[in-house]
């Protein structure tokens, strides 16, 4: 397995709040991790770190040995928590977008998905629900053969029909060899796919553990332990 | 990389601008149709007249639009949502504002085209005939001591000024929208702040300098200047047109620099 993700002394702050406190991590290839943590630990400042949409106040993040940046995005696919796509355009020419600029980018696979979904090509965005555009960015971004696939809350506020196909989609399409980094705080929906949970909370990494090393030591599940880490 | 970002650029861009590019060239065509029926009556006086006070409208406002289209891509495409798309591009920032710049800038020329064709197509016929002759009479009829070389220096000259000033001004609105980035809340805000406070800084500029000129117009330094001109008039023209393009060009360096590096190393995305 070889290194993916490094942040030494990682620090992000806002203002005088500091959503980030000098974090240290390493995560590897091969592996399908949870960022875990209540709303406002630090999840989605960490992930835009990740991708180079924020500057870090101090510390250093390399993703696939590079800085975030031109170079490292070829490696990254990354579906944020909020639709970013323009809603002027066709499922067709956000296709061609991604097809364009991603060289990893799987159309056919793409095609085929949209096709169960029911979303022919000529769809305009700005006809599907919000849930189905969720669906699409999802499926976008999973039909990248990608060495770093980062989700930002990919199951927040959907019905639980849909969590299911939101987490059959990311475990039946993405590349083996590559790591996924999903971050959530609905614990109990995805600890089943997961091999490794990366603990957060106010800012510092407080647990970097395998599922496996979780029940072995612990004797609890993933989502156990985070209520018992999380307690009010 | 490049050719894509245009590629996907002019598609965002011409779907916004080929609607209001027609709606240009089609008044005109009106105007053309409505002087056909020309004759003396009020009626097509007033009829005649308002289609020439619509093409003017229009013509302006296809320039206004091409102006504030180019500016909302920017922060659309790049400081909204969108913008979490725009940046996980394996794209580098100097290729996003190139891109967005020449594409801006291409359909400003487009609106300003479309607005010339526009008054060809109303004033074609006898009025554009007649203007015709009359440019080339005067040009050919322009006294010996003019020498139409020059003429022709100056105004490729002043027009490549313009082409760069045109850049400059998408890249002031840039520079604004992108230093507005950098404010912790009311990013928008911020940005028209920077936009007053750099046009307070022009105007201040402009009026010293105006007062400096009316203080020293009437000394004999300034005689001595007057008179330099007039005899070395086409060297102090092309001095001040290709002076006029060279700061044009680094007022456009200079925003693209701030640009650039507030993307590099400051962005910040809400």
């Amino acid at each position: 397995m070889s290194e993916l993700l490094r942040c030494e002394k990682l620090t992000k702050c806002y203002g005088t709040k500091t959503a980030l406190d000098e974090i240290d991590l390493c995560l590897e290839s091969g592996k399908i991790i949870g960022l875990l943590g209540p709303n406002g630990s630090g999840k989605t400042t960490l992930i835009k770190l990740i991708n180079g949409l924020l500057t870090p106040t101090s510390g250093s993040i390399t993703v696939c040995s590079e800085k975030p940046g031109p170079k490292s995005r070829v490696n990254v696919a990354y579906l944020p928590d909020n639709s970013y796509l323009n809603n002027w355009m066709t499922v067709k020419k956000i296709v061609d977008y991604f097809k364009d600029f991603y060289e990893d980018f799987r159309e056919d696979l793409a095609y085929e998905m949209f096709e169960r979904l029911g979303i022919t090509p000529e769809t305009r965005l700005k006809s599907l629900s919000k849930g189905n555009k969720e669906k699409v960015c999802l499926i976008l971004v999973m039909s990248r053969n990608a060495k770093l696939y980062v989700l930002d809350e990919p199951i927040a506020g959907v019905d639980p029909a849909a969590r299911d196909y939101v987490i059959s989609t990311i475990i039946n399409n993405y590349n083996p060899d590559a790591t996924v980094l999903i971050s959530t705080h609905l614990i109990s929906d995805i600890e089943q796919v997961l091999d490794e949970v990366v603990f957060i909370n106010n800012g510092h990494i407080v647990l970097q553990k395998t599922v496996d090393q979780i029940r072995e030591e612990n004797g609890k599940s993933v989502d156990d332990l985070f209520r018992e880490v999380f307690r009010w | 990389m490049v050719k894509k970002l245009f590629k996907h650029e002019f598609a965002a861009m011409g779907r916004l601008m080929l609607p209001v590019l027609c709606a240009v060239l089609g008044v005109g065509i009106l105007t053309r149709i409505i002087l056909f029926f020309e004759s003396d009556t009020i009626g097509f006086n007033i009829i005649g007249g308002s289609s020439f006070l619509m093409l003017f409208v229009v013509m302006f406002a296809g320039l206004f639009l091409a102006m504030v289209f180019g500016v909302i891509r920017y922060y659309k495409n790049l400081f909204s949502t969108e913008g979490y798309l725009s940046f996980t591009l394996p794209v580098t920032p100097a290729q996003h504002l190139m891109v967005k710049s020449v594409t801006a800038v291409t359909f400003y020329i487009a609106a300003a085209l479309a607005a010339l064709v526009s008054l060809v197509i109303a004033l074609s016929g006898d009025p554009l005939v007649e203007g015709v002759k009359a440019a080339s009479y005067i040009w050919a009829h322009l006294p010996e001591e003019i020498n139409k070389v020059h003429l022709v220096f100056f105004a490729i000259e002043f027009a490549m000024s313009m082409f760069v000033a045109v850049f400059s001004s998408f890249f002031l609105y840039y520079t604004c929208i992108t230093i507005g980035q950098m404010a912790k809340k009311n990013r928008i805000m911020m940005a028209v702040g920077v936009y007053f406070i750099y046009y307070l800084i022009v105007q201040v500029f402009s009026t010293v300098m105006s007062v400096l000129f009316s203080v020293f117009a009437l000394t004999p330094l300034m005689e001595r200047v007057a008179e330099f001109i007039a005899d070395n008039i086409y060297l102090c023209g092309h001095t001040f047109f290709i002076g006029m393009l060279l700061v044009y060009i680094l007022i456009v360096g200079v925003e693209f620099l701030v640009c650039h590096t507030i993307i590099r190393k400051k962005l910040n995305l809400e």
